[in-house]
């Protein structure tokens, strides 16, 4: 691999040739704050927080974007660039929701850290106007706080380039700018999969799941209510994650034993009727083909992937008619209520919402959204 | 053979002001008289001298008629075409002489300047290839297609010295060997004819009025960088510029200029038209290329710079309309012609669009290195009623004043740069004593914050509060911390930004500050208004030795502030004062003043 000399903060490095100076920095242990920067996703040099001096360039380079080139001299830590990320990051408070006390992402908010880090003192240092900004609560899974949003369009992008589903993206222009669908539309009215990585990637509190805790504890705590909760496959090697524990232990005893303890009635496992969903689809598909049934058939187990689903089945060609495209097995969680349901009296399921595997590209974050969020649904 | 032809000046300005009525009326007087064989019209594009518009000009005698009207028609056709006894109470009165006709190359106006990019605006029909082409047109495609080799094109581009006329004062010819040495493949060839900048037009007028030479430019291009493919991105506000770039398009193909195997060479170019969609900064050029490729117009950081990785990540080259318009007479009259002209390290001319306080308003063309002195004073003619000069901007909201202390500067990219100002793309608006200077800097502020893509925080957010501090100070509500706190703030928007636009919206704020401190300071301390223009500042008074008591201005007021009994002076209460003017403008005897 072709390699070139730099320095950075005076220190002579071999760095690989089309790095940009942030990978090279950080491949030497050297830490450059970043904001909107998200690898191979989000690679824009919007947010201007990883701002770097080139001796000989006039004007600050973003480091995140900036390629290294044989001879370049790099300061990461003058006192230019420390004042420079400074405003920059003044600059964005003086247009976000501060209400850092009543945020989900209060204590585990990127924002936040960098205000830390760069010893911020005065959050109002450069106030003044502030964009208008929409709260849209509409989908089922998820709020859009826009005031609480830096625009880093991280969201954006993971939508767009990673979920291939671009649904949401920046609307207007200069100081309104602000992230939205087509036309401003309620996200519930768009072709979002529910697939929460807009989430997963926001650095604050502008995106976040909508939470039922509250209507949990109101169950577990009603005597006359038999609550039981469905465990989903994956949730018992992810759980372990946001207690500290290695990424990827099996904690399913654990998991079990700890929900007895909050308080839950019965604890069931997805993965039963995961089975027998498994072989009534192949009995369904086998059917089908057997019997000349419409095909394709179209299955999905999750509720992103059940959307999804729906939009593919919306869009098929006119050469294949939608109706009865989708396997009557779809989504693996009405299976266990069907069982279930006799036995409960009043029936409250709750089903154990699982958060997709988190990304390969972020660091696990300790956020409480890693703990599963408890979806309640009213069974008749 | 026709004895006489009559140009019109078809050109935006000239066309709002009525050039499309008065060519329906030359023809139909033309034909009443029976004249149609020997008096041919012709539309042209821009002439230059649009403060006297419309405008027209007759030959061989060259007679520029100016402010003409359909009214005027019949008589100029009749005395005129008929009799050959010229008008000359409607021509341009510094034209005339006696019983002849000055010719319009000693004029004042048109005396210094010097017409390259112009050449053709305001002499062909450019809605005509064959007047193009009986001009030399095409010829130096052909002679570079068929005599030079792309090294050779290159090199006298170099040689020639021409930097890029959008503002950047990039070497055209570096940029075009950039693209050149970048790997066979496909490349593209671009044209900014975005012209974004508040009162220029320099580039709709060789849109309008020579649109062929564009064409023959970017063909040129695209032989000299192995690109077959060329796009201009011209703003929709310009319907009259996308009209006639249709048109030239389209009888270029048919005459085998554009396409494949253009004049039998074997090369083949071919243009399209993009049309913007409103936004100022689509005129930078990653912008402007990240619109063609049909997303949203925000810039992208470089490098890569186009040349290596620009339209759909293939190398680009982007230049300006008025640089194109250079090209194909550099090819053809060679790289020591076009540098013989300008100054040492700015070569060539500069088509500045004069506007302001002016009395020459119009297009202006002259070599680089010519005084500002001259061309606000000579060219274009002083400043009306008398006032004195202030100040000059050139390069529009992100360029700089040029004091009435400098007015002997030789205008050229290096010296503008110098002083804090720049070339811009040509721009150059005029002010005098009583304009405002803290005003001007949020009149060109607003405009940018306005026009922000909002991808970066220093441009998004840095240039609203920068204008926030500079409303706070035009309304007399501004401390002297709020000014360091602005300057210091200038530079950070200008070290910070991802785009040019970003990195120069600060200019006009931090030029005014260089100059004109003392407007900031009255404001900011004796919160007074120096020139009389910050609203917020100004008192209505009423002279009561002048008052008649006439009780018109207290008619006249909409938040009745001014009191007063008949024929006893009146007097405005300062708290209801609107200081919307209506008063001053109401009174005969010119008792109402404001300071």
């Amino acid at each position: 691999m072709e390699m070139v000399n730099i320095k950075i903060n005076g220190m002579p490095l071999s760095v690989p040739a089309g790095s940009t100076i942030l990978e090279a920095a950080r491949q030497h242990g050297i830490e450059i704050p970043t904001l909107c920067y998200l690898r191979d996703i989000n690679e824009i040099g919007a947010c201007r927080i990883c701002v770097v001096e080139v001796v000989g360039m006039r004007n600050l380079v973003a480091a995140c974007v900036y390629p290294v080139a044989e001879g370049m001299e790099i300061l990461t830590n003058s006192k230019r660039v420390f004042a420079s990320r400074k405003t920059n990051l003044e600059l964005i408070l003086s247009t976000h929701n501060r209400s850092c006390l009543s945020c989900v992402r209060s204590g585990n908010c990127e924002l936040q850290k960098l205000c830390k880090d760069f010893r911020i003192y005065d959050e109002t240092l450069y106030d003044g106007e502030k964009p208008a900004s929409d709260y849209d609560d509409s989908a089922v899974h998820m709020v859009r706080d826009n005031s609480k949003c830096v625009l880093c369009r991280r969201c954006a992008a993971a939508c767009a380039k990673w979920q291939d589903v671009a649904v949401i993206g920046p609307n207007g222009r200069g100081f309104n700018t602000h992230i939205g669908t087509a036309f401003n539309q309620n996200l519930s009215d768009v072709a979002c999969v529910s697939c929460g990585q807009c989430i997963v990637v926001c650095p604050t509190g502008a995106l976040a799941e909508k939470d039922n805790t509250k209507d949990v504890w109101r169950a577990l705590s009603d005597p006359t209510k038999h609550v039981i909760v469905q465990t989903a496959p994956s949730i018992r090697v992810t759980l372990g994650e946001a207690f500290g524990m290695h990424i990827g232990t099996n904690v399913e005893g654990k998991m079990v034993a700890a929900l007895r303890r909050l308080g839950f009635d019965g604890v069931y496992d997805t993965d039963f009727a995961a089975d027998m969903t498994i072989v009534e689809e192949a009995n369904e598909l086998v059917e089908r083909i057997k019997n000349g049934g419409k095909l394709p058939m179209i299955t999905s187990v999750r509720r992103a992937g059940l959307n999804t689903a729906s939009i593919i089945i919306r869009n098929l060609p006119k050469t294949c008619p939608p109706a009865n495209r989708r396997s009557r097995c779809s989504a693996r969680w009405p299976r266990l209520g069907t069982r279930r349901k006799p036995a409960l009296i009043p029936r409250i399921f709750l089903w154990w919402a699982l958060c997709p595997v988190p990304p390969r590209s972020s660091k696990p974050s300790g956020r409480t959204s890693l703990l599963p969020a408890i979806r309640t649904l009213m069974w008749p | 053979m026709y004895r006489s032809h009559v140009l019109v000046c078809g050109g935006t300005g000239c066309t709002s002001s009525g050039s499309e009525r008065i060519i329906a009326a030359l023809e139909h007087e033309i034909q009443e008289n029976g004249l149609t064989e020997e008096i041919k019209v012709i539309k042209t594009g821009c002439f230059g001298l649009c403060a006297l518009g419309p405008i027209m000009i007759v030959y061989p005698e060259g007679a520029f008629y100016s402010m003409v009207k359909p009214e005027d028609i019949p008589e100029i056709v009749s005395e005129h075409l008929l009799k050959g006894r010229i008008v000359t109470r409607l021509l341009y009165q510094e034209t005339v002489k006696e019983d002849t006709v000055k010719s319009l190359n000693h004029t004042q106006f048109y005396a210094k300047q010097k017409r390259v990019a112009l050449k053709n605006c305001g002499v062909i029909d450019p809605e005509n290839i064959n007047e193009y082409i009986g001009l030399n047109g095409y010829m130096a495609l052909g002679k570079a297609l068929t005599e030079m080799t792309s090294e050779q094109v290159i090199q006298v581009i170099k040689d020639s010295g021409l930097r890029g006329r959008g503002g950047g004062g990039f070497p055209t010819g570096t940029k075009w060997s950039f693209a050149a040495a970048q790997p066979a493949g496909q490349k593209y060839v671009c044209c900014n004819a975005d012209e974004g900048d508040p009162g220029a037009f320099m580039d709709r007028s060789v849109l309008e009025g020579d649109p062929h030479v564009v064409l023959e430019a970017m063909a040129i291009a695209g032989y000299a960088i192995g690109a077959n493919q060329g796009y201009i991105y011209v703003r929709a506000e310009y319907p009259i510029a996308v009209k006639r770039l249709e048109i030239a398009i389209g009888q270029a193909r048919e005459n085998g200029l554009l396409g494949k195997n253009i004049l039998g060479t074997g090369f083949d170019f071919d243009i399209e038209l993009r049309l913007g969609a409103g936004a100022f900064v689509c005129g930078e050029e990653t912008a402007l290329m990240t619109s063609i490729e049909g997303h949203r117009g925000e810039p992208r950081p470089r490098p890569p710079f186009p040349a290596v990785k620009g339209l759909f990540e293939r190398p680009t080259v982007l230049n300006n309309v008025e640089t194109y318009a250079n090209i194909p007479q550099i090819i053809l009259n060679g790289a020591d012609w076009f540098a013989s002209m300008g100054t040492e390290k700015s070569k060539g001319t500069k088509v500045f669009a004069l506007g302001g306080k002016i009395n020459n308003t119009g297009l202006v063309e002259v070599p680089m290195g010519t005084t500002l002195r001259e061309i606000v004073e000579e060219i274009g003619g002083g400043i009306p009623n008398g006032k004195k000069f202030k100040a000059a901007q050139t390069g529009g909201p992100s360029g700089g004043c040029i004091p009435a202390s400098l007015i002997d500067i030789p205008v050229d990219y290096d010296n503008l740069i110098s002083i804090g100002s720049m070339m811009g793309s040509g721009g150059l608006i005029v002010m005098d004593e009583d304009t405002c200077m803290v005003d001007i800097a949020k009149f060109f502020l607003e405009f940018t914050v306005d026009e922000s893509c909002g991808k970066c925080t220093p441009c998004r957010i840095g240039t609203k509060r920068l204008l926030e501090l500079l409303d706070k100070i035009t309304k007399g509500k501004g401390t002297m911390e709020d000014l360091d706190k602005m300057e210091e703030l200038c530079y950070h928007i200008k070290a910070n930004s991802l785009c040019g636009l970003g990195q120069s919206a600060p200019n006009p704020v931090l030029s005014t500050l260089k100059y004109f401190r003392d407007e900031y300071v009255a404001h900011i301390v004796d919160k007074k208004c120096p020139a009389g223009v910050c609203k917020a500042l100004l008192n209505f008074t009423i002279d009561p030795d002048k008052c008649r008591g006439c009780t018109l201005c207290a008619r006249a007021c909409p938040a009745d502030a001014i009191s007063g009994s008949v024929k006893q002076p009146h007097v405005i209460d300062p708290a209801k004062c609107l200081k919307c003017g209506a008063c001053m403008e109401k009174c005969k005897f010119g008792a109402i003043y404001k300071k």
